[in-house]
């Protein structure tokens, strides 16, 4: 039985925390108004780990296109101007009906975990191989 | 600016900057100063909450946690480009749109082919489109000016056929009435010239399109043509075995 390579688990793993990315975003600015600084560093103390702070501006940006963020600049006491990002009725509707799906999603997990049966040792069905042909 | 930072890590971060701005080209202007206005402000945030380290340090630990450039604006291109072109009715948006899906994947030869003969395709219906709004107009007018001559003195078409000695104006059903005939031709006539107008006027929504398909394609090549010159000049890191194994 071949097992899966740590870095594919790795890039799965990420591909499911960029799913969620989006909702932890929601979440945080639905307990708070933040800015872009403050929300990272919001989710690094909630415990979002190895976040690269850059993707957060695109889905911010995103969020903002979909009116489910409102945005202001603000002066800052000392440094540049804070563009400052908030819920909008409509994203907190939102953030609402997200959170319950991912609950509902939390326990569907859980529950095939608890009900799980020792995996076959090899799956059915043809296996294909895709490898590279070496010069000779 | 009114950030109080060194100017060494002021330098740094306007390269970064630089390269970010660099990778907006095609955004609209006020979005792309807000952007890199915002991530101005997030880097020196960012910065004065660093404590490890000498100034260098800290920044270049800044920007690593802030990632590349491409990390920032990563799904914020497409939308950027999309917003280009502002109307988003025209059915070229879509066709766009397959061209960007197309780009997504590495250009090879036979996608340049595919891109060359769509733009040629474009461009033929473009031209096919003006010259029949065109005629339209044209065929318009000289129908409303034959019905007005209908209308007003219609013996001058009796005497065209009798100079040209065959039926070369017709009346059809209305032999014996020309002045219905011209009031039905005027009609018809200043129908067709608004046809023409309108086509001659829309024209410029498909034009727009085909700017900007121009423009998607002409970044998209430099952006290719950057890329292999970069890996002319720097070669990838993989040596090539002269035979099997070494």
């Amino acid at each position: 039985m071949t097992m899966y390579q740590s870095d594919e688990i790795d890039n799965k793993i990420t591909q499911l925390r960029k799913g969620i990315l989006e909702l932890a975003i929601l979440s945080a600015l639905y307990r708070k108004v933040h800015y872009g600084y403050s929300l990272v560093r919001d989710m690094a103390a909630a415990g979002v780990p190895d976040l690269k702070e850059g993707t957060i501006y695109p889905i911010l940006s995103r969020l903002a296109k979909e009116k489910l963020v409102q945005t202001e600049w603000v002066e800052s006491s000392q440094g540049p101007p804070r563009k400052y990002y908030s819920l909008t009725p409509s994203g907190r509707a939102m953030c609402e009906a997200l959170q319950d799906e991912f609950r509902h999603l939390i326990r569907l997990v859980d529950d095939a975990a608890k009900a799980s049966v020792p995996a076959p040792q090899s799956p059915p069905g043809k296996r294909i191989i895709i490898g590279r042909q070496d010069d000779e | 600016m009114n950030s109080d930072l060194p100017q060494s890590v002021e330098k740094i971060v306007n390269d970064y900057l630089g390269r970010l701005a660099a990778r907006l080209q095609g955004m609209p202007a006020g979005d792309r100063r807000e952007l890199v206005d915002e991530i101005r402000s997030h880097i020196y945030e960012s910065y004065v909450n660093e404590s490890a380290g000498d100034d260098i340090e800290r920044i270049l630990a800044v920007l690593r946690r802030l990632g590349d450039p491409a990390d920032v604006i990563s799904s914020r291109m497409p939308q950027a480009i999309a917003r280009l072109g502002r109307g988003k009715r025209a059915p070229l948006y879509i066709l766009a749109g397959i061209l960007i899906a197309m780009f997504g994947v590495p250009l090879g030869i036979g996608a340049a082919a595919i891109l060359v003969g769509l733009l040629a395709g474009l461009l033929g219906l473009m031209i096919a489109f003006y010259g029949a709004g065109v005629s339209l107009v044209v065929a318009g007018f000289f129908t409303s000016v034959a019905s007005v001559i209908a209308i007003l003195a219609p013996g001058i078409l009796y005497s065209i056929n009798d100079m040209v000695g065959s039926e070369v104006v017709q009346f059809g059903p209305f032999q014996h009435n020309p002045q219905m005939a011209g009031i039905i031709g005027l009609i018809t006539s200043l129908i067709v010239i608004g046809l023409g107008l309108l086509m001659l006027w829309s024209g410029k929504y498909l034009w727009r399109g085909f700017r900007f398909i121009i423009v998607l394609v002409g970044q998209k090549v430099r952006s290719i043509f950057d890329h292999w010159s970069r890996e002319k000049r720097e070669p990838s890191g993989i040596p090539v075995p002269a035979s099997g194994h070494n």
